[in-house]
């Protein structure tokens, strides 16, 4: 499934959420809020339920508040949120699955953004495919180590070390030679020590 | 014996009213005028507390000092009771008439003087080594040295029988508990102090900090009983849920835990000795681990309501957000444009302002040299906090960005009050929440997590589970500070105030 999403006016929807009266607003929404604790499957799952969501079931409602959400927070933590619902064993599939398409089209729609909330969707996206764990995600990830923005390079280069894909080492090498922020070649020679022996031989 | 700054010999008699001034001859106190009192025939000013009269002497509620009266082995109560050279040390477990320990006049140990670090009674001049410091016993506060008050004090190795000593009488008072082996019950005293307006009350709260150098080892109390005999946390292993229903909330975390006391009004802090089973753990709480912890308590004493921020800036260099943040975030902005020092500032003063409690100092630091923690996996909040090194007050640090994204913040709740450098010492805030909220919520999630820091939990938290603080006003509403949500209110209940203004991080 590849949908386009339409970037969000975010200005719009961030002032109204952030300035409701707080009784005004449903449990999905506070869950999606919380300042420091990430919930679990089964705290959303109860969240979603009880603010219904018409015939959507928990994990489409997260679907479609990651692509579309009017709020960024809100969003965000929906991307956050979508790893979780890959079945236990088997984990999301590749392309064709829901959840997968959701963030790599995401990932298409926002990364050529290089300031504002956006960059900060971009880089949930790109944390949450790396969560999946998916070693054809390597390309995409790849593409986004030369991103303009240090934080987004960053989150790639983390991103790539949880595919355990030993054929990302020749672009983070790369990158590391030609990397001048310190945050950032941290971040790839971690990745690369995951990517040594005997992950990678 | 005391050894003051000024030693005076003392005579005493006649009426007050001469015109004798400091440094007249006298041959009695009515030779001096009435501000002053003679002594070794000398006009000199009247006391105000006994050490200024020098060791061996007490000074009374008029300012006139007189010589003690007591010989070696007689009984005493105060330090002043003994004659110079002798010091009033505690008998035993033996108590008196009044129902406090037993104590008698003997010669002075050659050690440190009171108030001076100790953990042993031999360590210290005068005999008793209680709260991790040399204490003078007392009768009163005019038997003791200015800046402290004469104390009740539950002795540990009395089975808590109570004696008088003066105790520091403002501010956080901190020393060591010592834990033999990895699991050890340890005593916990908790002293009577007089108010300023004379009144004998509780020590306003106590924060231990549990830790272990092996990061892989949980830590903390395992069973906590009140003086009274009731259990105020229930046998806990770490890994285990939250026992909503104990009195007091604490689990034990891996490397450093913290017990507060109280959590809530409902269960006040009790005057005598708790009883801590403190253990280190194996990962799965299964089994009791190998690790000796330290335990360290602070005790506030005074009902101060300053709390020092000391800010901290990672890296923002090149912030996405840096347009919606107001400029570039570093301390030198922080501590001059307004898009801190009033978006921000002005609404977290606010927010602590209804509990009473004023912000005092602020301090504004980089840590630009640590590209590691800039973008902080909030795994790593350990090595970023321990790099707080202010211990009065909190420390709050600001990272460009946190992960897992979706995460504003993170503090240790409750945080290691008074203690700086550890694993738990400040609160982290996460920079790109300013990419989609303004200063001034950002201002509400740091307040909630100070006060996460300082004693208080969520009043209902993402799973449904309330505070320890039963106030219907407060209990699961949205417009409360302590609600999870980052859209929640700044309400805080009578109980919530209460538990917060009585966080040793106050000063």
């Amino acid at each position: 499934m590849k949908r386009r999403i339409i970037l969000a006016a975010l200005a719009g929807g961030l002032v109204a959420i952030a300035a409701a009266d707080p009784s005004a607003l449903d449990t999905q929404t506070f869950a999606l809020t919380a300042i420091d604790v990430v919930p679990t499957k089964a705290e959303l799952d109860t969240a979603l339920m009880a603010s219904g969501s018409g015939s959507q079931t928990p994990v489409q409602r997260l679907e479609d508040l990651a692509a579309n959400g009017s709020d960024a927070g809100v969003r965000l933590r929906a991307i956050n949120a979508l790893p979780q619902y890959c079945p236990m064993i088997t984990g999301c599939g590749g392309s064709g699955d829901p959840i997968h398409d959701t963030l790599t089209t995401l990932i298409g729609d926002y990364q050529s953004q290089l300031t504002g909330a956006n960059v900060v969707v971009l880089r949930a996206a790109i944390e949450s495919l790396g969560a999946l764990q998916k070693p054809e995600d390597k390309d995409t990830l790849a593409t986004l180590l030369n991103h303009p923005s240090r934080d987004i390079r960053a989150a790639s280069a983390r991103a790539l070390g949880e595919l355990r894909n030993c054929l990302a080492v020749t672009a983070l090498r790369v990158r590391y030679q030609n990397e001048s922020t310190d945050q950032v070649k941290l971040a790839i020679s971690e990745t690369l020590r995951i990517l040594s022996p005997p992950v990678c031989p | 014996m005391r050894c003051g700054s000024l030693l005076v010999l003392v005579a005493l008699a006649g009426c007050p009213g001469g015109d004798g001034a400091i440094g007249d001859h006298c041959g009695d106190r009515g030779d001096c005028s009435s501000s002053l009192q003679c002594v070794e025939s000398t006009c000199v000013p009247k006391c105000q507390r006994a050490p200024d009269c020098g060791d061996g002497y007490s000074c009374d509620k008029d300012g006139i000092c007189h010589a003690a009266t007591g010989e070696l082995g007689d009984s005493c109560t105060s330090e002043v009771d003994c004659a110079a050279g002798l010091s009033c040390e505690i008998e035993g477990i033996a108590t008196d008439a009044t129902g406090h320990l037993a104590a008698s006049c003997v010669t002075q140990n050659a050690g440190k003087p009171a108030a001076a670090p100790c953990s042993t009674d031999g360590e210290c001049r005068n005999g008793t080594c209680a709260l991790g410091h040399c204490i003078d016993l007392c009768s009163n506060t005019l038997d003791c040295g200015a800046g402290t008050s004469c104390a009740l004090i539950p002795r540990v190795e009395a089975e808590g029988s109570i004696f008088a000593g003066c105790l520091q009488a403002h501010g956080a008072l901190r020393w060591n508990l010592p834990v033999h082996g990895p699991s050890d019950a340890v005593a916990l005293p908790i002293p009577e102090l007089y108010d300023a307006s004379g009144f004998m009350n509780v020590a306003r709260s106590v924060a231990v900090t549990f830790d272990v150098e092996d990061v892989n080892q949980a830590v903390g109390a395992t069973r906590v009983t009140a003086p009274d005999g009731t259990l105020v946390v229930t046998d806990q292993s770490f890994g285990d849920p939250i026992h909503y229903s104990d009195p007091v909330r604490h689990q034990l975390a891996l490397g450093q835990s913290v017990l507060a006391m109280p959590s809530s009004p409902d269960t006040p802090l009790e005057p005598g000795v708790y009883m801590m089973q403190v253990t280190s753990q194996n990962a799965t709480g299964t089994n009791t681990g190998t690790a000796i912890p330290t335990a360290t308590a602070v005790i506030k004493l005074d009902s101060s309501v300053i709390l020092d921020l000391h800010f901290y800036f990672l890296n923002f260099d090149e912030h996405p957000c840096a347009t919606s943040i107001g400029g570039q975030l570093d301390a030198t902005a922080a501590s001059t444009q307004a898009f801190f020092q009033h978006d921000y500032l002005i609404p977290l003063r606010s927010m602590f302002a209804q509990a009473g409690i004023a912000l005092g100092t602020l301090t504004y630091e980089d840590l630009r040299d640590h590209p590691d923690l800039d973008g902080l996996d909030v795994a790593n909040a350990p090595s970023l906090l321990a790099l707080g090194t202010h211990e009065v007050g909190i420390n709050v640090f600001f990272v460009r960005s946190l992960s897992p994204i979706g995460l504003q913040a993170y503090a240790p709740a409750p945080g290691p009050a008074g203690l700086a450098g550890t694993r738990g010492s400040g609160i982290i805030i996460g920079g790109d929440t300013l990419c989609y909220r303004r200063w001034d919520q950002l201002a509400r999630t740091t307040a909630h997590e100070l006060a996460r820091y300082m004693g208080l939990y969520d009043n209902e938290d993402v799973a449904g589970h309330p505070d320890p603080i039963h106030d219907d006003d407060a209990d699961a509403s949205s417009a409360n500070l302590m609600f999870y949500s980052e859209l929640g209110g700044t309400d805080l209940s009578a109980g919530q105030r209460d538990i917060l203004s009585r966080s040793a991080v106050l000063r």
